[in-house]
Parts: structure tokens; C-alpha cells; sequence
């Protein structure tokens, strides 16, 4: 190996230099140095003939630079692609022994609780939601249980007939209005279940789950009397008679409105919500209460019997009636409450503190349990699972998410 | 910029147009990849004819078709591969700049400057006068000269190119 004095490429520069006759005095005596080292005169020789320099351009003009810039610019965009890749698997393959050690120990610490899942959501599938369903207990205690006899001409003889049609219970007075004594029927809808009934004097009653309601055939005397436990919504029609609703705790007397009474034995409050017209609401402890329009008047039954006004939505305490939930600030407690009502679930709560959680929102009634359940759970740290308890009745679990 | 030098230096060792092909475009793309470490290396074209020269006599070891005595790697060239890199840099370089002058002031500065011919030869040969043989030849070496002055230019940008990793 010859000792390099210089570089290849300062060679080839002052090459090229001297075929253009450009070379300096410094220039010259290096290019002429180099020369005198064995072989490189012979190379130099072979570097400017004409004839190899032509048989160098052949070459290179059949070379498409372009092609091969693509090539290049193909494998690096091939290249970074794999990196990616790489990275992706390397990535992907610890994420996936991280995850494996994870589950691992979740499982095993979930177990139980995956069980407990799976049921919950068999057990979820089986929760219907309520529909119209009621029982109709006639004067001479007959049990007619009106979901098996849809559309069906109940009694055609007393004082009132009694049709049952597309979900409604409509009576209507007959000519024999002397038929002695005033006969009382009473209308029960278990718990989800939406009843309608149409009375004698073309009041109308939507009565809500768990509830039952009781009333005469025909309406004959003074008043128009009839007694509800849990909740009606009632359409009354005009008349000089005057309406009462007698419930456990207080009455309402209505000339001629549209008004919703909860009156549920297990609730703290028995309210009353106006819509239309005007009701008196009395009871033993208070002084009468007249209500207007829009005003909701609650009793609260445990405790103090203390009777309040206050303005609300109306729609919030009427909606059930068209197969809705509707909740406006309501604490959950409430809410579940209501639902319990409607699918005919027990409610339970494991943590004390969510039962205040408030929430707003409509819901229809058709939709299956874990409709309202997941946009509760959905929509805060709140879980739910479904269980069948000892006495066969389903359970609803519901528990806050923890941190 | 690199890659006819390239391709023609590789010839020289594999003799197959469409492996060096292969071999040039991989040192590339090892150049690509390396972008990074540019900064550390001082020249790039030495850098790229120890790449192809290597990866050249890696295939060529492959093929079985030359034997090596002591040791795989070549950290630095023979006489043979610095005559060829020398080779390279003058021709290629050199017929770059040629290719952009006219047919006849070309002609021109082959038979004088490379065959060394004598003017009167020349026009004999061309047909045309020793005056026209002068300037021909002095318009060729000066066009020429502006050519080659680009060239370090030219390896600047490519170099600029590689390490702002738009190439």
C-alpha cells in the first residue's frame, strides 16, 4: 500500500483541472508528484481517453438516474413502514405481557364477580318492562283480570256497562238508573302495569303502576267520590257534582280539571299536581290548600304532616301517564323508585351517598330496564347488577365505581 | 447527483448493470438511514464508495467469486479502489459538464485537450478553420470551467438534502 500524500478527490480535481488547462504553479507540481508514483501516469492515461470516456457515456446516459432516485425513495418509504411496524410490534408485544399480568390478576381477582356479571346479565334480559295490565275486582267480587280479555264486553246489565277496549275500562250509565244500590268496582294495576278507565260521567283515569283505585259504577248523590292509593292522573269532566279523591292521608276536591295525585302508601310525600282548573286539598292535620295551575302540593306524610306549595313542571309529574319517564333534578333514590315500580324490581343500594345523586332526563317506558340503567351508569360513577333474590323477586344492585 | 458515479464505480466490481443497481440503491438507503450520524462524517462521498465498494465485494463473496485472504472488512481502499475512485470522479464529473456543450464545441475539446491533438489536425478532421478550432476550444474550456465550479455547490445541497432528511 502506497502512503497517500493525497486525496482521491483532490486528484481527480487536479485531473480534471489540467485537461482544461487550469492548473496553478502548486497545483501543477502536486498533480506532477502524483504522477510520478508507480501506475498513476498509466492511470491517468486511461482516465482521459477519449475512447474510454465514450464507452463511459454509453453507459451512464443508458443509466436513469430518476428510476433509481424513485427505487431509493420506494425502499425508504418501504423502511420506515417496517420501522413502524417494529415498533408497533415491539410495542404491542410488551403491552401485551403487561396486559396478560393484568388480567391475570384480575381475573383472578374478578372471578366471582364475572359470575356474578353473567347472571346479572341473564338475569337483566328476563326484567320486562311494565305494560297495561290490571285487575278489575266488580261489586259481587268477581276477578276479572283485564290483560286476558282485551277488547271484551264485560257487564251489560245493572247500572253501567262496562267495555274494556284498546286498553281502556269505559263505563257508561245505562237507561235503568234506579237499579238500587250504587255498586263499587275497584280497578288494581299491579306493579308494571298502566291502566285507563273511563268512568260513568266521562272522567278519565290513567292509573299508575302499584296503584288502585276505587268508584261506583254510576255516580249518584252530591258528589263524585273515589279512593286511590298510589298514583292517578285524572282528567275530570265539568259538573256541578263536586270530584273527590280520597286517599290514605288527604283529600282533593276538584271541580271539573286535569290534575295528578301520588298517593303511594311508601312514599314519604302524597303530592298533588295541578295542570288545569282548580283543587282544594284537605286533610285532618292542615287547613285547606287551594291550588292553581302549575302549583304542587305535598304532603308530607312521615314525620311532621306538613303540607307545602310549590311551582313545578307539571309535565314532570304527568308524563307517566304517556309512557314516560320524565326526571327533573331528581335524586336517584327517586328515580329507582319509580323504575322499581314499572319492571317490578326491588332496588338496593351499597353506597348510602349515591342515592342523592340528581339527575335530569326523559325516558321512555317501552324500553327494557338497562336502558335507564346505562344512561345512569353511563353518564356518572355509577354501576348496576341485576340478581334474583331469595323470595324470586329480581334486585337491582346498584354501586358507586371507585376511583 | 452520486448515483452515475456510483453505478460506474460498482461496475467495476460486479459487472452486472442491474446489481449495482441493487448495491447503489441500498448504500443509499444506508446513507439514508445513518442521516442521523451525518453530522460525524466528513465525507459523504468516501463515506458512499466504502458503502458500495463493500457492499459490492459483500456480493461478490456471496457469488463466491472472490476470495479473501485476510480479513471481510476494508476500512480503507486499495490502490485499485482509489484508482477507480479517481477514475470516477474525473469521467463522470467531467462528462456531466461535457454533455452541455454544443456537438461541435465538444468535438473540439476531445481531439485537443484529451487525444491532444494539434489544431491544424483538428481542423483537417472537422473540416472547419484552426481559427475556428481556437475559439471552439477556448469557449468549450471556459464553459466547462463554470460547469465544474458548480459541482462542490451541487455536493452541498445533496449533503444539505440528506441531513435535513427531505431526501
Amino acid at each position: 500500500m502506497i502512503e497517500k500524500k493525497y486525496s482521491n478527490y483532490l486528484i481527480a480535481k487536479l485531473i480534471t483541472k489540467s485537461v482544461l488547462e487550469d492548473l496553478n504553479t502548486e497545483e501543477n507540481t502536486q498533480l506532477n508528484d502524483w504522477l510520478k508514483q508507480k501506475g498513476n501516469k498509466e492511470l491517468y492515461n486511461r482516465i482521459v481517453n477519449v475512447e474510454n470516456l465514450q464507452t463511459k457515456q454509453e453507459f451512464l446516459s443508458a443509466l436513469n438516474s430518476q428510476d433509481a432516485y424513485n427505487n431509493v425513495q420506494l425502499k425508504i418509504a418501504l423502511k420506515k413502514r417496517k420501522r413502524m411496524r417494529r415498533l408497533l410490534q415491539r410495542t404491542i408485544g410488551a403491552a401485551a405481557v403487561l396486559c396478560l399480568f393484568v388480567t391475570a390478576g384480575i381475573k383472578w381477582h374478578n372471578y366471582i364477580q364475572t359470575q356474578q356479571q353473567i347472571i346479572s346479565q341473564q338475569t337483566l334480559k328476563e326484567i320486562k318492562p311494565g305494560y297495561e295490565k290490571a285487575t278489575l275486582i266488580l261489586a259481587n267480587g268477581v276477578e276479572i283480570n283485564l290483560e286476558a280479555s282485551i277488547n271484551k264486553q264485560i257487564q251489560l246489565s245493572g247500572a253501567a256497562e262496562i267495555n274494556n277496549l284498546n286498553n281502556l275500562l269505559k263505563y257508561r250509565p245505562t237507561a235503568d238508573t234506579n237499579a238500587g244500590e250504587i255498586a263499587y268496582n275497584t280497578l288494581y294495576v299491579p306493579t308494571g302495569g298502566i291502566y285507563t278507565v273511563e268512568l260513568s260521567d266521562g272522567t278519565k283515569v290513567w292509573l299508575n303502576s302499584n296503584s288502585s283505585i276505587k268508584y261506583p259504577e254510576v255516580f249518584t248523590g252530591s258528589q263524585r267520590v273515589v279512593e286511590l292509593t298510589g298514583e292517578a292522573y285524572f282528567d275530570v269532566t265539568k259538573s256541578d257534582k263536586q270530584f273527590v279523591v280520597k286517599t290514605e292521608h288527604q283529600d282533593v276536591t276538584v271541580l271539573g280539571t286535569e290534575f295528578n295525585v301520588s298517593a303511594y302508601t311508601d312514599d314519604v310525600y302524597f303530592s298533588t299536581t295541578l295542570v288545569e282548573g282548580k283543587v282544594k286539598l284537605s286533610s285532618n292535620q292542615n287547613t285547606d290548600v287551594i291550588l292553581t295551575p302549575g302549583e304542587r302540593g305535598y304532603l308530607q306524610v312521615i314525620g311532621n304532616n306538613t303540607l307545602k306549595v310549590n311551582t313545578v313542571n307539571t309535565r314532570n309529574y304527568t308524563l307517566w301517564k304517556d309512557g314516560r319517564f320524565y326526571f327533573e333534578q331528581e335524586p336517584l333514590e327517586n328515580i329507582l323508585k319509580k323504575m322499581a315500580r314499572w319492571y317490578g324490581t326491588d332496588v338496593k343500594f351499597e353506597d348510602e351517598s349515591i342515592k342523592k345523586t340528581r339527575f335530569t332526563g326523559v325516558v321512555s317506558k317501552d324500553k327494557p330496564i338497562t336502558y335507564l340503567l346505562d344512561i345512569i351508569s353511563k353518564t356518572s360513577r355509577i354501576s348496576y347488577m341485576a340478581s334474583k333474590n331469595n323470595s324470586g323477586r329480581y334486585e337491582i344492585t346498584i354501586s358507586k365505581i371507585k376511583q | 447527483m452520486m448515483y452515475p458515479r456510483l453505478m460506474s464505480f460498482c461496475m467495476k466490481y460486479v459487472q452486472d448493470k442491474f446489481i449495482a443497481d441493487e448495491i447503489v440503491g441500498e448504500a443509499l438507503l444506508y446513507l439514508w438511514e445513518r442521516k442521523r450520524d451525518l453530522n460525524h462524517i466528513d465525507n459523504i462521498k468516501s463515506y458512499l464508495y466504502t458503502i458500495v465498494r463493500n457492499k459490492a465485494f459483500k456480493h461478490l463473496k456471496a457469488a463466491e467469486k472472490v476470495i479473501y485472504l485476510e480479513s471481510d472488512r476494508h476500512d480503507y481502499f486499495s490502490d485499485s479502489d482509489n484508482e477507480n475512485i479517481i477514475e470516477e470522479e474525473v469521467q463522470t464529473i467531467l462528462l456531466s459538464a461535457l454533455e452541455t456543450l454544443p456537438i461541435k464545441c465538444r468535438r473540439v475539446f476531445e481531439l485537443s485537450c484529451l487525444k491532444g491533438l494539434k489544431y491544424k489536425e483538428i481542423a483537417e478532421d472537422m473540416n472547419i478553420s484552426v481559427n475556428t478550432v481556437k475559439s471552439q476550444r477556448a469557449r468549450a474550456i471556459e464553459l466547462l470551467k463554470i460547469q465544474l465550479k458548480d459541482q462542490p455547490i451541487l455536493l452541498a445541497y445533496l449533503t444539505f438534502l440528506i441531513k435535513n432528511q427531505i431526501f
